[in-house]
């Protein structure tokens, strides 16, 4: 969620350096879930700095991860959208006597389709990523297990049915919330 | 009269626009006046969507200085909540025309209900009354620039400025956004407006400002306010003030006579030639412009004259005397 406003900054804004890092936003989209796991497995391990915190393998830990893992599509894609608006639209809105912060506002509502193809693509990701939440959540049963890492365990036990039937869920867990999200975008 | 005394809503004192380097609009004294149309025409890249957009303070001068009521344009000023601008191509936001309109009243917290009732006065003031509930996605180009055009009345702005208003539209639509822009006009509202419509320029202004390469060139012609009083099988008659002009026959609902200055032609006596108009002055002003002197002669109506200065002094034109202008039927071009 806090991709979007920020995502709205970057789009409207100029500033100097602003290419170089929709550049490096864009590439962290590839970032491989492992290896955000284990950024923030070393920051919260007990060793690391975040240590005292006690967020290893925590619900909160997976959702650190998977927030990491979210924000750079949203704010990447958010932001190449709204780039893609004319750009007369801040300038009529302006003379129309918008203020700045109606003006995002503005931006935003006139570019959901796109926001909202951030949101799905973000979520996506996350849904159906095992890495981080194993390494962050530990796959500890009622607590940290999630979908992905249920699967995971099911097949290493040799529980191809169990496993199959937990992906056909989440296929239609992801399906399902696209599909109320489009319909919400088009009787809008 | 007051109109002389009173300072101009926008004066303009050595005004520079520049763009990579490039000077853009170069204006060393304009002024325009409250309450009226000004009209700036010129070709492309003249300069005039730049004046606008100086105007409106979209846009910060290089050099020189623009006051709005007398105030140096700044941040936050009162220029911003008093002017709308309608830019060339209409941008409407997704959604329905009613969302569109309303949107100016909206943000100024207007409530709902006299946002509404407003909003449809403006619509049916561009001819699309009971269009609120259509999706602007369905709307045809000359449609969306009248709900544009509505969406900046709405606000009844003391300054609307108007960028090429008629220039992505049908010609139904033109006949209402110039409706609407005479409306506007009428009720108070100050017009600042490019075009490159001739017609549309010389029927809406009370004013013309010429630009050529980002300056401004003194005008060229006669705009004569006036009526169709007849026409018959040879003439159209038009009345301008207490002169009535004999134009070439042609039926239309005319309210303006174009004269180039240049086809005046000034005698002491009247002049037995093939030109069907003739009308007796007396000359009131005489002044230099690019190598020619402009001579107006006030003949019920003032009707201005470019000569030579050789001309001028054969024909001994000077300040008080009284002369004869001929032009012909052909010269007078109704709008």
């Amino acid at each position: 969620m806090p991709g979007i406003p920020l995502a709205v900054l970057i789009a409207l804004t100029r500033f100097p350096g602003r290419r170089a890092l929709l550049a490096v936003l864009s590439s962290l989209m590839a970032l491989p879930t492992v290896v955000v796991g284990l950024l923030v497995y070393s920051l919260i391990s007990r060793a690391g700095p975040l240590g005292p915190l006690g967020l290893l393998f925590t619900p909160r830990a997976v959702i650190i991860g998977q927030a990491i893992l979210a924000f750079p599509i949203v704010l990447s894609m958010t932001a190449s959208s709204l780039s893609s608006l004319p750009p007369l639209f801040p300038e009529v809105l302006t003379t129309l006597g918008a203020s700045r912060r109606r003006i995002l506002w503005m931006s935003v509502r006139e570019a959901r389709g796109a926001v909202l193809s951030a949101s799905l693509a973000a979520f996506g990701r996350v849904v159906g990523e095992v890495g981080a939440a194993m390494m962050l959540g530990g796959n500890i049963r009622l607590y940290t297990r999630t979908i992905t890492t249920a699967i995971a365990l099911e097949t290493s036990k040799g529980e191809f049915e169990q496993g199959l039937a937990l992906g056909i869920i989440l296929m239609v867990l992801a399906l399902g919330v696209n599909a109320l999200l489009h319909w919400v975008v088009k009787h809008e | 009269m007051s109109e002389a005394l009173r300072a101009p809503l926008f004066s303009l004192t050595g005004v520079r626009a520049v763009f990579d380097g490039v000077t853009v609009v170069s204006i060393d004294e304009l002024g325009l006046e409250e309450g009226r149309i000004t009209v700036l025409v010129g070709e492309n890249g003249s300069g005039k969507t730049t004046l606008l957009r100086l105007l409106n303070r979209l846009i910060t001068p290089a050099a020189g200085t623009i006051a709005y009521r007398g105030h140096e344009l700044g941040a936050g000023d009162m220029i911003r909540a008093e002017s709308v601008m309608l830019h060339q191509t209409p941008l409407l936001f997704r959604g329905t025309v009613l969302q569109n309109v309303a949107f100016g009243l909206k943000i100024r917290g207007v409530p709902r209900e006299e946002r509404n009732r407003r909003s449809a006065d403006a619509l049916s003031g561009v001819g699309l009354a009971g269009l609120e509930r259509r999706r602007v996605s369905t709307l045809s180009g000359g449609e969306r620039q009248r709900v544009a055009l509505a969406r900046a009345l709405v606000l009844a702005p003391k300054t609307l400025f108007l960028d090429e208003p008629t220039a992505s539209v049908d010609p139904d639509s033109r006949v209402f956004v110039e409706g609407a822009i005479h409306g506007a006009s009428t009720s108070g509202t100050t017009v600042i407006m490019s075009t490159h419509s001739m017609e549309l320029a010389y029927r809406l202004c009370d004013r013309l400002v010429r630009l050529e390469a980002g300056r401004i060139i003194a005008p060229r012609e006669n705009i004569l306010k006036g009526a169709v009083e007849g026409t018959d099988e040879l003439f159209t008659y038009f009345r301008t003030g207490g002169v009535l002009f004999r134009c070439p026959a042609r039926e239309g609902n005319f309210v303006v006579g174009v004269l180039s200055m240049d086809e005046l032609i000034l005698s002491r006596e009247p002049l037995q030639s093939s030109a069907r108009n003739q009308v007796m002055g007396k000359v009131t002003l005489i002044e230099p412009v690019d190598h020619l002197l402009r001579v107006t002669v006030d003949c019920g109506i003032a009707l201005q004259a470019l000569v030579t200065p050789a001309a001028a002094r054969e024909l001994g034109v000077e300040t008080g005397s009284e002369c004869v202008v001929t032009f012909k039927a052909s010269a007078v071009r109704l709008f």
